[in-house]
């Protein structure tokens, strides 16, 4: 069975730029040539590219394959990425099964789908107040940091008890920690004040932990206190649970909001009649055209594993791209075009998919949805207020991506 | 029809990422211990079918099977 190339100077190097809207080009290449594309990183280690949707999801089901970013060969993306997490406590989206289950089984009931259900009151009447300070505020106005950038931030606030005046601190500190473009020390950084952050919110509420009706005030009761769960160990998951949901909800919302103002048609068929209906297939849509995650889901194998016709062997690192597998036309029929009204919701890989599929996925759902619902009956002139080419989208080196800014006019 | 097809899910192997209950919201639940998959119609009715084979080819952790 062929393996990874010996030699890795002709191999190219990841990641690849790529177009504000549209996974890099060669990914598509890679789709159509190989099922798997060797690629080279910053600090020349190889790497493995999968693309096509049914590999995409039979590697991240796949146990044999693990998370664990310390690992010898795991494919951390950047010099920032590599020495935090090697320098840092790892959370549940960075260790395998049984340990991984043992966390995400003490969080899962906080985001079933009835428990999600049981928050739209609450998350449409955020929606309601960020959409009144979009309007009172200049106009135009950017988007992205009035609405989309608050509204998983609030909403995370609420359900962990955090103080909603700490917003920025936590926004700060969590866009450093997800830019590979930053200086290491910068990543390491933002990390080391997010975490003593929560060591200060761990030490209050234990103070009186019945008194909270939130997630931390549970965590506390339920697991701290009987012993299933420490202190230490309760830090990277406060922390998880603060960062998992910002940005990538944050900038699926705003490129979400960019291509719906790009494709008119469409949004004046979610003006006519904003019904729940017509919203989620438009949201499933954004989700899966943008699957804003991009360098996140990396896996190292555990042994040598016969995968996608090739043997990967021990300790060599695998990439899934996300974002390519959304547009795989075996899957998505005309997949590089934006359709709201595709005739099937074909279920993408936008929240990921194996044990560690994204444990928010209903709760950015529901947010995308109450938002262009609200957006599409109270914002009808709605209309971006520069050129897509003056648009600030991030590079390929943020782990997931999205925009910096989203001027619109109304 | 006398061969209908049965509905299981592994609650070992369920993460309670919800797929099913927003898939197929009328054949699953989820208990609210550990959000761990429940089946609510052992034998879906006809026309929750599709749903249901759509909930087990998503799940993530390949929890759910519908077979005979």
């Amino acid at each position: 069975m062929e393996t990874m190339p010996e030699t890795n100077h002709e191999l190219p190097y990841f990641p690849f730029a790529r177009p504000p809207l549209d996974p890099p080009p060669e990914f598509s290449k890679f789709q159509q040539e190989a099922r798997l594309a060797p690629v080279r990183l910053w600090n020349g280690e190889r790497a493995w590219l999968v693309t096509r949707f049914d590999d995409v999801r039979e590697l991240l089901a796949d146990s044999r394959f693990s998370a664990i970013p310390s690992s010898p060969g795991f494919p951390n993306v950047s010099e920032g990425r590599s020495r935090l997490v090697h320098s840092e406590t790892p959370s549940l989206i960075r260790m395998d099964d049984p340990d991984h289950a043992r966390f995400r089984r003490m969080v899962t009931r906080e985001f079933t789908i009835n428990r999600i259900t049981a928050l739209r009151p609450i998350v449409e009447a955020e929606v309601e107040a960020l959409i009144d300070k979009l309007l009172a505020g200049p106009n135009p106005g950017d988007f992205h940091s009035v609405f989309s950038l608050q509204l998983p931030a609030v909403v995370i606030a609420k359900m962990l008890g955090v103080p909603l005046s700490d917003n920025d601190f936590f926004a700060e500190q969590a866009a450093k920690k997800v830019d590979n473009s930053l200086p290491p020390e910068e990543v390491v950084e933002a990390g080391r004040k997010l975490r003593a952050y929560i060591v200060d919110l761990l030490h209050e509420k234990m103070r009186g932990p019945e008194q909270y009706d939130d997630i931390v005030g549970r965590l506390i009761l339920d697991h701290m206190q009987p012993g299933h769960l420490s202190f230490e160990e309760a830090i990277p998951m406060i922390e998880l649970l603060i960062i998992a949901g910002h940005e990538t909800t944050a900038n699926s919302l705003s490129l979400g909001l960019l291509s719906l103002l790009q494709h008119r048609e469409a949004f004046a068929v979610l003006r006519a009649d904003p019904n729940d209906d017509i919203v989620r297939r438009a949201v499933e849509e954004m989700l899966r055209f943008h699957s804003v995650v991009q360098l996140m889901c990396g896996r190292v194998a555990r042994e040598d594993v016969p995968f996608a016709g090739k043997l990967i062997r021990k300790g060599e690192g695998i990439l899934p791209m996300l974002n390519q597998a959304d547009r795989d036309p075996g899957r998505f029929p005309n997949p590089d075009l934006f359709d709201i009204l595709r005739p099937t919701m074909t279920p993408h890989v936008a929240f990921g998919f194996g044990v560690h599929q994204c444990l928010g996925q209903p709760l950015a759902r529901l947010e995308m949805n109450a938002a262009f619902s609200r957006i599409a009956a109270r914002l009808p002139t709605l209309e971006l207020a520069v050129p897509v080419s003056e648009i600030p989208f991030k590079n390929e080196f943020s782990i997931n991506h999205g925009v910096n800014a989203l001027p619109v006019r109304w | 029809m006398g061969n209908k097809l049965r509905l299981s899910a592994d609650q070992g192997r369920c993460v309670g990422a919800g797929e099913c209950v927003r898939l197929a919201p009328r054949s699953f639940t989820q208990e609210e211990v550990e959000g761990k998959v429940v089946v609510l119609q052992e034998f879906p009715e006809a026309d929750d079918l599709d749903a249901v084979m759509e909930a087990e080819g998503s799940c993530p952790s390949r929890a759910i099977r519908l077979g005979e």
